[in-house]
């Protein structure tokens, strides 16, 4: 039985917005992709509300450079802005991500069945995954294809350590922490080789409470209606990938 | 890191450096002084004079609210400020913007005087202003000046003997800006008499100001829980630069809403980590910033140790800290000094030191935005840097010294000049330009330079165009300064794209097309120029007249071309034998068919006329020399 996967993802720009320049609207990329975001990307490949996609490492494969364009933001009162957004141009990444159960989800535990959802998210990276994948930000398109991790030459494969200061690694939503509470949590990366390996969210020393927030509640008949499917809880039946 | 993490490192590194002296300390701003009053540590006042305007620059202690202070109740700055806020007979005066403001500056002053971080000096100044005489003293001194009702002047009503003050303060003189100096307490290396260079009173400040601050949050730049700044600085680009990087009072936009409900939920930044990279970015624009049309360009070290000036063209870069400047430079000796600069540079810091590269430009008024922030190993920069000077090479005529000699130099242009060849106008002899195009190219460019990221085919092309009208160009100069520009971008083109090697001089054995073309045009036009006697200098040639058209059809215009030069040749009497020879032995090596067929020459076209232009005007001087010798 396994549960981890690798895939490729790559796109012309991704937009890992610093929080700094957020709040503004001058948004500036960060220079290496948040947990969070890949989280995203990976749960845009495959996702089902009784997993956790846990992300393990990346590879960065091109040279990390910006570009800036001439962004025009509609404003929440009507009419438009200006702003300048920063991009990370050419970018290629290698993911390795594993799920887990989402132990907050007793009520799911029908469904935790490894095989099947290790196939099925293999699947959906050969298919590239089964929602739009965009890096970072809705604009920043990407793609996903199947990838070994050491399978492509990176640009920063022999280039020693590389250090990034503080950044958000990730937030903490309350149906996987259990606490109604909403957390932001930091860290410190540090990519050796080309590679960063994430810590664990639940790792994270530095954390920070936002606000109080509600789990979603999943009612078989109202707003849940999966598992009835035939063969659906018996794993993998064989035939093509 | 992230640029403003760098930045903060970058402060705290040149605290510790030489540079201290020429940083503004955090919780600090400076502003122009009008007034310098002094006092004695028994608080009473000996002397006050009007500042100069040269000396006027006062670095003050201020808040965060107080050093953004706008509107219609500004608040005061904790220890020096305006009349309004220290004089407590300012209304007395006349003043009419009445006494609140004073209240609440000495409340203040007060608090600090009773904390634990009180200096000596302030103590000495708060028991002055408490009398409230200030305007009195000024009065007395001569330096305000009072109509008879004992009111300050709104105006003063005789011009012709306007004293000082009037000149040096905008609008009223009660808005004069008041300095102080308190004599009588020991002096030394940190502790001044006057109070703006008071080293110990600035950490004092410091100090109180930081221990009384609230509102402890996350700092999102050092990890650690501390007093968050809601008001960031601005005047980044210059003095009037009303845009701020971090700003959060947009509550209009789509910025964070959804996830988080307030800014301070989005991000925090404490109010040292913001002041530290505030400080340390506006040094470093005010010390080394480029500004292309508004968008700003600093490279620096965090260590602050030297960097090479990328926006340099090589002439610059290799010459312009020497003292003896060469006026001319060959190819070989500026191989060989460019590879000297490059050692240089590489033996001076160590491997992993970092160069940081950031741009920055406001789309609107009130934001800035970081539009290019990059950090580079220093030897990747360095070998990027050489690697660029070397294939984007030509020799250029088009810089002058002091002495308006023409300088000649071998190199690659800098990024502003290739901006202004590529899409440049001329007015007035001197090429300009739009400057949101000229932004856009320049950091266009950087990334060539920097990342060696190959040559944006727009811009070689743009710039070959213009090369080719010479009609669009009063000034000859200006036309050949495009010519050398194109040649160097053409020539760095073909080398990545084609894998071509292309020289300044004629290579007799590249049969392309295009290049043999360029090389029949310069003949034509050399043949035609040197028969001109010194009067008609200005003259242009028919191969110049032609130029556009022959680069669209070749042919075809070659032979209206050729039916306009025998009056020319023959002017040369038995030197015009040699020409023919010269257009005999290009044209044989042109395939009629394909010369019948070409239209709109490429890039090689200018390459050909530039080595074949080059090549006849320096033999030419080399007779010409000789046969001074002879004479001689």
């Amino acid at each position: 039985m396994e549960n981890a996967i690798t895939y490729q993802v790559y796109g012309r720009y991704a937009l890992f917005t610093d929080p700094i320049t957020r709040i503004g609207g001058e948004k500036t990329s960060l220079f290496v992709p948040t947990y969070q975001a890949l989280v995203g990307v990976t749960e845009s490949i495959y996702w089902k509300p009784s997993i956790k996609w846990r992300i393990e490492k990346i590879r960065i494969l091109n040279p990390i450079r910006t570009e800036s364009k001439g962004i025009r933001p509609i404003k929440y009162g009507g009419g438009n802005d200006l702003s300048y957004a920063t991009y990370l141009s050419d970018v290629s990444y290698i993911v390795k991500a594993h799920f887990e159960w989402n132990e907050n989800r007793k009520d799911l535990a029908q469904d935790f069945i490894e095989h099947k959802h290790f196939f099925i998210a293999k699947r959906c990276i050969e298919k590239g995954g089964r929602r739009d994948i965009w890096l970072g930000t809705r604009e920043c398109a990407a793609y996903v294809v199947p990838c070994d991790f050491d399978q492509e030459q990176g640009y920063y494969d022999n280039y020693g350590e590389m250090d990034f200061g503080m950044q958000f690694h990730s937030f903490s939503y309350p149906d996987e922490n259990g606490e109604g509470i909403l957390y932001a949590r930091f860290w410190k990366p540090k990519m050796v080789n080309g590679v960063i390996e994430f810590c664990k969210p639940e790792e994270c020393s530095i954390t920070k409470k936002i606000h109080k927030m509600n789990k979603k509640t999943f009612t078989e008949g109202i707003n849940f209606s999966g598992l009835k499917e035939p063969g659906l809880l018996h794993g993998d039946q064989g035939g093509n990938l | 890191m992230s640029w403003m993490a760098t930045l903060e490192e970058t402060y705290r590194n040149m605290e510790k450096s030489s540079l201290f002296d020429s940083l503004l300390p955090i919780a600090h701003t400076t502003q122009q002084a009008h007034i310098e009053v002094t006092i004695n540590e028994l608080s009473e006042f000996v002397t006050a004079n009007v500042i100069a305007k040269e000396d006027a620059e006062t670095v003050i202690p201020s808040t965060e609210q107080s050093s953004g202070r706008a509107g219609s109740h500004p608040v005061n700055h904790p220890l020096m400020d305006k009349l309004q806020y220290v004089a407590g007979d300012y209304t007395l005066y006349g003043g009419e913007k009445g006494d609140s403001f004073h209240k609440k500056y000495m409340e203040d002053l007060r608090a600090w005087c009773q904390s634990e971080y009180a200096n000596p000096k302030v103590q000495a100044l708060c028991h002055y202003l408490e009398k409230g005489i200030l305007i009195q003293d000024l009065v007395r001194e001569k330096v305000l000046h009072c109509d008879e009702n004992k009111k300050l002047y709104q105006s003063y009503p005789d011009k012709e003997t306007e004293p000082e003050i009037f000149k040096r303060v905008t609008g009223n003189q009660s808005d004069a800006f008041v300095r102080f100096i308190v004599n009588g307490f020991p002096l030394d290396n940190e502790s001044k008499a006057e109070l703006w260079k008071d080293r110990k009173l600035q950490k004092d400040y410091i100090n109180y100001y930081l221990s009384k601050r609230e509102g402890k949050g996350l700092c999102y730049i050092t990890g650690e829980l501390q007093s968050l700044s809601v008001n960031h600085p601005s005047k980044l680009r210059n003095t009037g630069d009303m845009a701020k990087l971090i700003s959060s009072n947009d509550m209009q936009g789509f910025t964070y809403r959804g996830r988080f409900l307030s800014a301070d939920e989005a991000a925090g930044i404490s109010y040292e980590a913001s002041q530290r990279a505030h400080n340390a970015l506006k040094w470093l624009v005010n010390d080394r910033g480029k500004n292309y049309g508004g968008r700003v360009f600093i490279t620096w070290n965090p260590n602050m140790y030297e960097v090479p000036d990328i926006y340099d063209d090589s002439y610059d870069l290799i010459f312009g800290k020497a003292e003896k400047k060469p006026v001319q430079c060959t190819a070989e000796e500026f191989a060989e000094e460019l590879g000297r600069y490059m050692n240089g540079y590489s033996g001076k810091i160590s491997y992993y030191d970092r160069i940081a590269i950031l741009g920055m430009d406001a789309a609107t008024t009130g934001r800035m935005a970081i539009t290019f922030y990059r950090e580079s190993l220093k030897n990747e920069l360095i070998e990027n840097l050489g690697y660029w000077h070397s294939t984007c090479a030509w020799r250029h005529r088009y810089k002058f010294t002091k002495q308006k000699e023409v300088i000649e130099f071998y190199g690659a242009p800098a990024p502003r000049d290739i901006a202004l060849a590529a899409y440049g106008i001329e007015r007035s002899n001197y090429l300009e330009m739009e400057a949101k195009l000229e932004k856009n190219i320049v950091e266009c460019l950087l990334h060539c330079i920097i990342d060696r990221a190959e040559l944006p085919y727009d811009i070689v092309k743009a710039a070959y165009r213009n090369a080719c009208h010479p009609q669009n160009y009063n000034n000859y100069f200006t036309w050949f300064k495009v010519v050398t520009i194109s040649c160097a971008l053409l020539r760095k083109y073909y080398l990545e794209r084609e894998k071509e090697e292309w020289s300044m001089e004629v290579d007799y054995s590249k049969e392309s097309l295009p290049y043999l073309c360029g090389r029949l045009l310069a003949v034509a036009d050399v043949m035609e120029r040197r028969t001109y006697s010194e009067d008609d200098k200005k003259r242009t040639t028919n191969a110049m007249r032609y130029f556009t058209k022959f680069m669209e059809h070749p042919c075809q215009t070659w032979e209206t071309l050729n039916k306009l030069l025998p009056p020319y040749l023959a002017k040369h009497g038995e030197k015009a034998f040699w020409y023919q020879k010269l257009l005999g032995e290009i044209s044989t090596k042109l395939e009629e068919q394909d010369f019948l067929e070409a239209r709109n020459l490429d890039g090689r076209m200018l390459l050909g006329f530039y080595a074949q232009f080059h090549e006849m005007n320096q033999k030419h001087e080399t007779e010409k020399t000789e046969e001074k010798k002879n004479e001689e």
